[in-house]
């Protein structure tokens, strides 16, 4: 039996968007176990076969990712006949990036389109029907990611990829040339040719991963929290950014007792807004469970919109939901300044404290949701917020499987310069370099024996 | 009505046939060799030399499988060498230079000796294919023979034109004729032919160099022998020679360039890029200062030597002059000018893993004739090639050696799953399982193979059983033994490694890089001292502990796609969901298991999932 944890897949077998709900789902020898590395709550090593669990996922740091549900499936009853674990986490695609996102840092790997088909295949699971059925969809899938992949290579980030590709073609090419034409008389293939070159590639994938993130948002979308007090007018803001009715909105207040979310496309991003409900010490039971879900909603979210009344000012209240928020990237919002401004705009500043609008300014947006006022400068401050300060239209490695195959990437090319400073023989760095060009290859189309070998014989005189 | 019957035909005389004679022969088939001149049995018209990166791993395979280069090289070899010895172990290669004209003389006796085996002088002008089965060959002369089987090994003979400036005339090699009749039934078959290119230096009379002018090469003392099978070598050692080219001879380059066939246009034939002429350095690379050039002799006491590094179809006069120019070499006489030669291979795409053609049952191809250069390369095909076509006719499964097991597996694989657009060598880096397929553990790889085939005896398989038994042993007891700080502390700080504070597994200290095995060893000795061989395996295999076992795990995870076959007679135009570029590539190479279909150059992963699905729809995976 196969026992290496690379050998447990996981991947979002949702699709992503709104939804109820969406499922992280782990399969392989190590499923069970994985999973349970990340969750608390029961002991799914222990649980028999088809049971669901309550509980959260929490990252290495032991912070909270998501509440979950866990059902576990043990091989051979499942549908790859391997051990099988889901997650269903909370709906959008937000949660479950972040819980794939735990799974694979706790040791599975990145399922490929359709693996988890191809091991329900091998185990002889599926039926001639089902069969066809799958491979239609898993040729269409793919199609789509590839048109989508094509979309993306453009502008800064397919010349960044082609980069990297490039540096790394070129680092293999130097140490394949260092083994096979050692007797030869080559020129080059030096180790300090190898290091610089090792570096250089680092360093690309380090500024590729540094704006994964942007990416991230610019492709799946991103998230704002609507966040304030009770009555502030949340609802309306999201309404109004929606441009329909679909909060529950009323003069009184707590009536948002859930989490609402929805999509809205601003400058091209799809933004998913949450509407939660009032922050404050709950009247009643649905709508404690409604403020803790609020809070979590604005901890998981890329952006919080904090909503003050400007026409009554900023309290005591709004500055302790604005300090329990102090990490999170805000825009501050002023509504309801159609009944009148009785705060400075130094006053909501202060609440921004650090923000995610402009160069490091603050985010202030005064607001009348009621008449539209001030919205398309809310909407301005939502993309820069989204994007980070410095998004220069660039970005942008975008969904989860880029970012881990830039990551191994980088994992790899940082083993070589391990191996490259204690002298390590160029065999076992060749393994990196060639684990690294295979990671990124999963971006930029796969680098051949014969790739390696044109770059050597255009660089070198090979020959004797 | 035939003159004579055999089970196996096998044309041509090279490395490919010898290789192939021998086997099928040795596995009990009746052959005949047909060759033009025996005088050129395993002749060597290039390099007089067996090995070296990548290729000396593929002796290496090729003996522990039982075929005969190995022990041939070692009994006639002159200098002996281990390329990259200072790099790790795992890349490291052996080479020989060889006696060409011993070497000849020792692989004709092998085939002399060999009963079954009959030599015929007589050149192959068609083959006899009646029903998409091979029957036999038609000789000049209006004869034929008969055959179950037919392997053609005809190098660059087929439509051979050999090139020196500007003139240009048919033959196969210097001095020998071309062939183009079987050339001609190639196409007529159907098979796709492509035109190579490849050229050779000239040789120069040995008293004629001046030696002083020039750096000395030893060989390795003491030599490491090819062939598990050589008890020892003792060999009086020959010298190679360094020198290097000079500005004059550059110039002298680009003023033959008007009369160079390569540069004018007269070869279309695509050359490799490994082993470029002298012309092509030159004009590629204008800013080297000089070229290398290493003087080999061609036999022990004889008197030509091969200008490695020389390669080149220019004008003789321009030859000459080029020649003259190199330091040592101011009054050397050309006893044979260098030359292209450019000929017809044989698309390898039409060949299954088994090396026979895909239409004709009983046609097998070896060597240059599908696209590869170098002897080892051939000398892998023709083994392989010989073993087969004696299964065939004993109703035996081919042999197909998987990339994870053999550099002959690589070699196959890449063959028929990629064509070649060039002449193809075996490179270590076109080995992904490189760090398993050494030179050192060829014989556990492959020697019990061989001994299921029927090439390897009893006690050779035998001994390669004890070999992995006692480094699988001493590997345990490694990992059990502990080591004390008093007793490893002074050797540790002797070598510069940190000191230990307290007992630790024997095995971790000698996965520590600065430290040696046989460190260990005198700290920790085993109840039995171990063999050399046993102590440099476990050595690698303790050092390099984790890399293998990533590539073990790689292993592992593709040969769960080699055990799927795909049926011979699927038609992927019909596969529902498989891309158009897909299709038509897996048409062309027709791959035989799952594992090549995703290997073929135009087939994406998911092509392979839905090929899959296709596959358990129709029943067909097996």
């Amino acid at each position: 039996m196969r026992a290496s944890p690379a050998d447990t897949i996981a991947a979002i077998s949702t699709a992503l968007g709104p939804g109820a709900i969406a499922i992280v789902r782990l399969s392989g020898d190590h499923a069970i176990q994985i999973a349970q590395s990340v969750f608390e709550g029961a002991s799914l090593t222990e649980s028999a076969s088809h049971t669901v669990h309550y509980g959260r996922v929490v990252d290495a740091d032991g912070r909270e990712v998501d509440e979950v549900l866990a059902t576990v499936m043990r091989s051979p009853k499942s549908y790859t006949t391997e051990d099988m674990v889901e997650f269903a986490c909370h709906g959008g695609s937000l949660p479950a990036r972040a819980v794939l996102e735990t799974v694979l840092a706790a040791g599975a790997r990145l399922a490929r389109p359709g693996e988890f088909t191809e091991r329900a295949f091998l185990a002889g699971r599926l039926d001639l029907v089902q069969a066809e059925a799958v491979a239609d969809i898993v040729a269409a899938k793919t199609r789509r990611g590839l048109a989508a992949a094509l979309g993306q290579l453009e502008g800064w980030l397919s010349t960044e990829l082609s980069a990297l590709r490039e540096s790394l073609l070129d680092l293999r090419a130097e140490v394949e040339a260092l083994i096979d034409f050692a007797d030869e008389d080559v020129g080059g293939g030096t180790r300090g040719t190898v290091v610089a070159l090792a570096r250089d590639a680092c360093a690309r994938a380090d500024r590729l991963l540094e704006n994964a993130e942007v990416g991230v948002a610019v492709r799946d979308g991103m998230s704002a929290a609507i966040v304030g007090k009770p009555n502030v007018g949340k609802s309306s803001v999201m309404n109004a950014l929606l441009m329909r009715e679909r909060s529950i909105v009323t003069a009184l207040p707590g009536t948002t007792r859930d989490a609402i979310e929805d999509f809205v496309d601003i400058s091209g991003i799809a933004v998913t807004l949450i509407d939660t409900a009032g922050w404050r010490e709950a009247a009643d039971e649905a709508e404690e469970a409604g403020v803790r879900r609020a809070r979590l909603a604005a901890r998981g979210a890329d952006l919080v919109l904090l909503v003050v009344d400007a026409a009554r000012g900023v309290d005591e209240f709004d500055r302790a939901i604005a300090s329990e928020l102090a990490g999170a990237r805000k825009v501050v919002v002023g509504n309801k300044i159609d009944l009148g401004r009785a705060c400075s705009e130094g006053e909501l500043a202060e609440l921004g404290g650090r923000t995610g609008g402009g160069s490091g300014g603050v985010a202030v947006a005064w607001v009348s949701a009621l008449t539209g006022e001030g919205l398309d400068g809310l909407r301005g401050l939502i993309v820069q917020g989204a994007l980070g300060a410095g998004f220069d239209e660039a970005a942008l490695v975008s969904n989860v499987r880029h970012v881990d195959a830039l990551a191994r990437c980088r994992s790899a090319v940082r083993r070589a310069l391990e191996l490259l400073g204690r002298e390590g023989p160029p065999e076992l760095v060749a393994v990196e370099v060639g684990e690294a060009a295979a990671a990124l290859g999963e971006l930029t189309g796969e680098t051949t024996p014969e790739d390696v070998l044109r770059r050597i014989f255009e660089r070198f005189c090979v020959g004797k | 009505m035939s003159d004579r019957w055999f089970d196996i035909v096998v044309v041509g005389a090279g490395h490919a046939a010898c290789e192939a004679a021998l086997a099928a022969a040795r596995l009990g088939k009746r052959v005949l060799v047909v060759t033009i001149s025996r005088r050129h049995v395993a002749e060597m018209p290039c390099n007089p030399a067996i090995g070296g990166q990548a290729k000396g791993q593929l002796v290496r395979e090729i003996d522990a499988l039982g075929g005969e280069m190995g022990l041939a090289i070692d009994e006639t070899g002159i200098q002996f060498r281990m390329l990259n010895a200072g790099k790790g172990p795992a890349v490291r290669s052996p080479r020989a230079q060889a006696d060409k004209a011993e070497y000849h003389a020792r692989m004709l006796r092998a085939l002399l000796a060999e009963p079954r085996i009959e030599l015929l002088e007589s050149r192959v002008e068609e083959l006899l294919v009646e029903g998409g089965r091979v029957k036999g060959v038609g000789l000049t002369g209006a004869r034929t023979v008969e055959a179950r089987a037919v392997i053609l090994t005809s190098g660059t003979f087929l439509c051979g034109r050999l090139f020196v400036g500007l003139r240009e005339w048919e033959g196969g090699r210097s001095g020998e004729p071309a062939a183009r009749g079987l050339s001609r039934s190639l196409r007529k078959l159907g098979l796709a032919i492509g035109r190579l290119k490849t050229g050779t230096p000239p040789r120069v009379a040995r008293e004629s160099v001046a030696w002083e002018g020039t750096v000395v090469q030893h060989g390795d003392e003491p030599p490491s022998p090819f062939s598990f099978r050589t008890a020892g070598l003792e060999v009086d050692q020959v010298a190679c020679h360094v020198t290097g080219t000079t500005s004059r001879t550059h110039e002298l380059v680009r003023g033959g360039l008007e009369r160079s066939p390569l540069f004018t246009g007269r070869i279309t034939g695509i050359g490799p890029r490994y082993c470029p002429s002298i012309e092509d350095k030159v004009v590629r690379f204008p800013d080297r200062e000089t070229h290398r050039v290493i003087l080999e002799p061609e036999t022990r006491g004889g008197d030509t030597v091969y200008l490695n590094g020389l390669a080149t179809s220019l004008p003789f006069d321009v030859q000459v002059e080029m020649v003259r120019s190199v330091p040592g070499l101011e009054r050397a006489e050309l006893v044979r000018p260098g030359y292209a030669v450019e000929y017809d291979y044989v698309d390898p795409r039409e060949l299954r893993s088994s090396l026979e053609v895909r239409h004709v049952r009983g046609l097998y191809l070896a060597g240059q004739i599908n696209g590869t250069s170098g002897y080892e390369e051939a000398a892998a095909q023709g083994l392989i090639a010989g073993i087969n076509a004696a299964r065939a006719l004993d109703d035996k499964r081919p042999v197909v050696l998987s990339r994870a097991e053999a550099y002959i597996g690589v070699l196959i694989d890449d063959l028929v799953t990629k064509g070649a657009d060039e002449p193809y060598r075996m490179f270590t880096s076109r080995a992904e399982h490189r760090l398993v397929l050494r030179h050192d553990n060829a014989d556990l790889r492959l020697t019990p193979l061989g001994h299921e085939i029927g090439l390897i005896d009893a006690e050779t398989a035998a001994r390669a059983g004890r070999k992995r038994d006692l480094a699988g042993r001493e590997i345990a007891r490694l990992r059990e033994a502990l080591v004390s700080p008093s007793r490893a502390n002074e050797v540790l700080a002797a070598l510069g490694s940190s000191p230990l504070r307290e007992p630790v597994r024997a095995l971790r200290l000698v996965a520590r890089p600065e430290v040696s095995l046989r460190a260990v060893l005198a700290i920790c000795p085993p109840p039995v001292p171990l063999p050399e061989d046993v102590e440099r395996h476990v050595e690698i295999e303790v050092k390099y502990r984790g890399y293998i076992e990533r590539a073990r795990q790689h292993i592992e995870r593709v040969e769960r796609l080699e055990g799927l076959g795909l049926p011979r007679d699927i038609d992927y135009a019909s596969v529902h969901g498989l891309s158009v570029e897909a299709s038509q590539k897996l048409a062309r190479v027709r791959p035989e298991t799952i594992a090549q279909a995703s290997r073929t150059p135009g087939v994406s992963p998911a092509d392979i999932g839905v090929l899959l699905i296709h596959l358990r729809g129709q029943g067909g995976v097996h």
